[in-house]
């Protein structure tokens, strides 16, 4: 390793030269800033130290030479004690890390040290996996130099597992990362986009990339020695006899690159610490107002001639503090700004004049506001990587509890769970009316974090995105009632868990009636106390997080016991401990736990025991079941999954393995219960959901005197058309047309798949004559994607369509699909070779 | 998995600090809002490293870094000071008490845990990835 020492220090030079040297590395020094220049141009050196104060070239302009002339190693600054200045302009030039002056020589090797373990890819922003790269800046994924083309899905899977090199997602965290809430796909959307992606993958030469992990998801694998990333060529012969093409050694290429994924990992892990730091702003924007209104009190006393000795003290103070923190904020020059106040006023009198003072407290709380703005707009996941609960787009107020910050064990917790020291309920206010507004936000300050919006579509696309406890209507916003019914029918399907609190315009029984009959939610008269409001979004919130999992855990070891109650709530799992097997039956129906954990062995009556019991009765014959014992041996094994157990976890356990183990387990009942109303291969909702969802729909759109059209289209593959009866269309075909109705329809509109090759569409306020020509354009763009899609297919879609309309046609849903499908058979008997046929 | 405790008495402080080692190192981060309460912490605990604050009202830093010092529970810990004064006669007196190392404020949230594994010459926890990785590749 070589090392340039640029430091016109002789004393400094001859102490790290020697310290370097004895640690072997090859040092050269010079003394002035043009000569470094000479020497980093003309020999590869592993790090430069520069100094920043330096005859001929300073140090920053040094540093910005050197990486203007792509010198790529780590750039190691000497600044003077005190020079905030340098050390931000130097960090901005380009330089790695700084030491101020002066500074033990074991100190500076050890930076030096630390700096020469970084790899040199910690500098670049692109991502990297064997010959793997995906740029981030361009949205580009190469691999070895030729460009492979991926959709935007595939896209953000593949950047998502690079990003986290050993995180395992499950689809359930995978759709709560990239799909948006709206479009409610299903684990098979999961699957086929990992299908397309390794597909993709591996057509470009770049194979298993992806892995699975049995029961839990996906992970990305470790990158690969460089002889099997080439496309063609195969596993080189090596003399050690066991490296074999599945287990190959890691070579010292494969650990640099597997250095280099982890030091990828930690620089977004650096980037997400900074930006939650300086989300974590708006919870100590009172503590920061308070140090402010210090300085400017002084300024004012300053003023007046007042200034007293314990107020330049607190004065001093003040500064001190807001130099210490506004930095961490991302708030430098508000840092600089208050160690120039702190040192003016150690003097006394203190060396600043009024007017200067007022003008920096005045920029100090411009800088600090202007970020506080920004932070509001953090979205959740760039907060941090592990955290759950951030704080959330437009927020107006905090409390002092915010963001626990990441655990760090990487952990996804499913977003019903609501963590301990979560941030504070959030309410999500749909007015025009200021006043209520401000009024909220004085009265709720500690209580609610709020976001607003004034009108009912800007609502409906925050909400695509954040996920409130409570929305509050004011039915003022919206002059149209079958608008309003229509968000609230929306919010109700999209956004289940949220309570609706309801602000009354005029508070009649029909109003109730109305809105009762599309949301289940709670009225408040316009006139109600702010007080109130707040209450009922506080209760609300508190009924929510009494539905967190519950874990009842059933074993005679109190230490057991005493552990999981004590390992387990960090993650949000409700714990309740039985220490006696014979207190479980009667305990059931009060505990209604979500998760049993049992021992096998416990006197009076063991857990197998339990289990069959738990699994032969009707209540509670579902009931998830985890066992966790001692006993490794098979015909124990055996004998709990014989009883039903759905899980088995060996003692002594690690709490991440448990944690996953549990959290798995309740995201698969999760599941279970989403997929009673989601189609699990389309993602598209169950015809049964879809029918009642319709006559909702039509019921709206008749009261207003919209037209509603019902449309049954026929799907068929002409390529296969000479085959009788038609062949069913094959999965991933199915679950691309779903996947483009869910896309191109409007929100309003419905969509199921009634059999193998028809679905069923709901269409909103749009004529026949309208919804026929919207589906003819539909049906092209479908054909034309599947068609480049699945290009070694070469499946030609057909399309038949048949469209009723109320009022004009029926009054209600089943007879409207009668008559669509009367339409669709007459279409479909004429055989017209027509890829879309609509009668007139 | 290292255990920190921040002895500060600033909550700004202390929840950087936190959101920072949690999130870029995986440590658990203790936090005390005073220094008898961080001696408290210490001695009852098991801690990797301290972070000590130098300015707090009542029992300062060097008074708690003098009681954690003469603790037997609590002398072997490592301490970094954490301060936004960089005085040299600040620096020496607490480094003759046995601090081992002095952290600048404002410290940067996303390299804040490297530092302290540099000052108290802990293997880097980005090593320890790597090879967690090589494990993996091989098994």
């Amino acid at each position: 390793m070589k090392i340039l020492l640029v430091e016109d220090d002789e004393i400094l030079v001859a102490s790290l030269a020697a310290d370097l040297t004895a640690q072997n590395y090859v040092v050269e020094a010079v003394n002035d800033g043009n000569t470094g220049l000479s020497y980093a141009q003309a020999t590869e050196y592993d790090l430069i130290v520069l100094d920043v104060d330096l005859p001929g070239m300073d140090g920053i302009t040094l540093c910005q030479r050197l990486r203007q002339d792509h010198y790529e190693g780590p750039i190691l600054l000497l600044t003077a004690k005190g020079d905030s200045d340098y050390k931000v302009q130097g960090l901005d030039a380009g330089a790695d890390d700084y030491v101020v002056k002066p500074c033990p020589t074991d100190e500076l090797t050890a930076r030096i040290r630390a700096l020469l373990r970084r790899p040199r890819e910690i500098t670049s922003s692109v991502l990297q996996w064997g010959a793997l790269q995906l740029d981030p800046s361009t949205c580009q994924v190469f691999f070895a130099e030729a460009n492979i083309s991926l959709s935007p899905k595939e896209y953000g899977i593949l950047e998502l597992f690079l990003r986290n090199p050993q995180r395992v997602f499950s689809s359930t965290v995978l759709l709560e990362r990239l799909w948006g809430f709206d479009e409610m796909p299903g684990e098979e959307t999961i699957r086929s986009h990992i299908k397309r992606l390794r597909r993709k993958l591996k057509n470009a030469g770049a194979d298993e990339v992806i892995e699975n992990i049995y029961g839990m998801g996906y992970r990305l694998m470790p990158a690969p020695l460089a002889s099997t990333m080439a496309p063609t060529s195969a596993i080189e012969k090596t003399p050690d006899s066991t490296l074999t093409p599945t287990e190959p050694k890691p070579s010292p290429a494969a650990r640099a690159e597997s250095a280099a994924a982890a030091a990828t990992a930690d620089v977004t892990a650096a980037q997400a610490a900074r930006t939650a730091a300086i989300a974590a702003l708006s919870q100590f924007s009172d503590v920061i107002t308070d140090r402010l209104a210090i300085l400017e009190a002084a300024a004012t006393a300053l003023q007046a001639g007042s200034l007293s000795d314990e107020l330049q003290h607190s004065t001093r103070q003040a500064a001190h503090k807001l130099a210490g923190s506004l930095g961490m904020f991302g708030l430098a020059e508000g840092s600089h700004l208050s160690q120039k106040i702190e040192t003016c006023f150690q003097e006394t009198p203190p060396t600043v004049d009024a007017e200067q003072l007022s003008d920096w407290v005045n920029q100090l709380r411009h800088d600090i506001e202007a970020t506080l703005s920004t932070t509001s707009n953090t979205t959740p996941d760039e907060t941090s990587p592990c955290s759950n609960e951030a704080p959330c787009r437009g927020e107006t107020s905090t409390g002092d509890d915010g963001t626990s910050g990441g655990d760090g064990k990487c952990l996804e917790k499913p977003p019903a769970i609501i963590p301990p020291g979560a941030p504070l309920p959030l309410l999500f206010v749909v007015t025009t009316n200021p006043d209520l507004l401000r009024e909220l936000q004085t009265s709720a300050q500690q209580t609610l974090r709020i976001l607003q919006a004034s009108s009912l579509s800007q609502a409906q696309d925050q909400l695509a995105q954040d996920h409130p406890s409570t929305i509050l209507l004011d039915l003022e916003t919206a002059s149209e009632t079958h608008e309003t019914l229509m968000f609230l029918a929306h919010v109700t399907q999209t956004r289940p868990n949220a309570s609706i609190l309801i602000l009354m315009r005029e508070d009649t029984f029909e109003s109730r009636l109305e809105i009762a009959s599309y949301c289940s939610c709670t009225f408040l008269p316009r006139s109600a106390p702010v007080t109130q409001i707040v209450d009922s979004v506080v209760e609300s919130y508190q009924d929510l997080a009494a539905h967190t999992f519950h874990v009842l855990v059933v074993d005679d070891d109190p230490v057991i016991l005493q552990t999981l109650a004590k390992q387990l709530p960090p993650w949000g799992l409700r714990v309740t401990t039985l220490a006696d097997p014979r207190q479980l039956w009667n305990q059931l129906p009060q505990l209604k736990p979500d998760l049993l954990m049992l021992d096998v062995e416990m006197p009076h009556v063991n857990g197998i025991q339990l289990c069959q019991v738990i699994r032969s009765d009707r209540t509670w014959g579902n009931l998830p079941i985890l066992f966790l014992t001692a006993r490794r041996d098979a015909k124990t094994v055996q004998q709990i999954f014989q009883a039903g157990a759905d899980d088995y976890i060996a003692k002594p356990f690690a709490e991440p393995e448990l944690v996953t183990r549990i959290l798995n387990r309740l995201e698969r009942q999760r599941l279970a219960r989403r997929l009673a109303v989601i189609d699990p291969v389309t993602g598209l909702i169950t015809e049964q959901q879809a029918l009642r969802d319709m006559s909702r729909d039509l019921a709206i759109a008749q009261r207003y005197r919209q037209p509603y059209c019902l449309a049954v289209i026929a799907v068929n593959d002409q390529s296969r058309s000479t085959i009788s009866p038609q062949p069913h269309l094959e999965e991933d075909v199915v679950c691309e047309i779903a996947n483009i109705f869910s896309q191109k329809l409007r929100r309003e509109d419905l969509v199921t798949q009634s059999d193998p090759n028809t679905f069923l569409l709901g269409l909103y306020g749009i004529h026949k004559q309208h919804a026929a020509e919207r589906l003819r354009r539909l049906t092209q763009e479908i054909r034309a994607d599947i068609l480049q899609s699945f290009p070694e297919k070469n499946t030609v879609l057909s399309f038949q369509i048949g469209v009723a309309t109320a009022p004009e046609e029926e009054e209600s849903i089943t007879p409207l699909r009668c008559l669509a499908e009367e339409r669709l058979h007459l279409v479909v008997s004429s055989e017209s070779r027509q890829p879309s046929h609509l009668p007139s | 998995m290292k255990r920190i405790l921040v002895i500060d008495d600033e909550p700004d402080i202390r929840e950087i600090t936190k959101i920072s080692l949690q999130i870029t190192k995986h440590w658990e981060v203790l936090t005390a809002v005073s220094g008898l309460e961080g001696v408290e912490i210490a001695a009852s605990q098991a801690i990797d490293a301290i972070l000590l604050d130098v300015i707090m009202p009542n029992f300062d830093g060097l008074a708690t870094l003098k009681a954690l010092k003469t603790h037997s529970a609590a002398q072997n810990i490592p301490v970094l000071l954490l301060t936004a004064t960089a005085k040299l006669a600040l620096q020496t007196e607490y480094l003759a008490w046995g601090a081992q190392g002095i952290l600048l404020k404002p410290f940067d949230p996303g390299t804040l845990g490297e530092q302290i594994e540099t000052m108290l010459g802990w293997p880097s926890s980005k090593i320890e990835q790597s090879k967690q990785i090589d494990t993996n590749f091989v098994g």
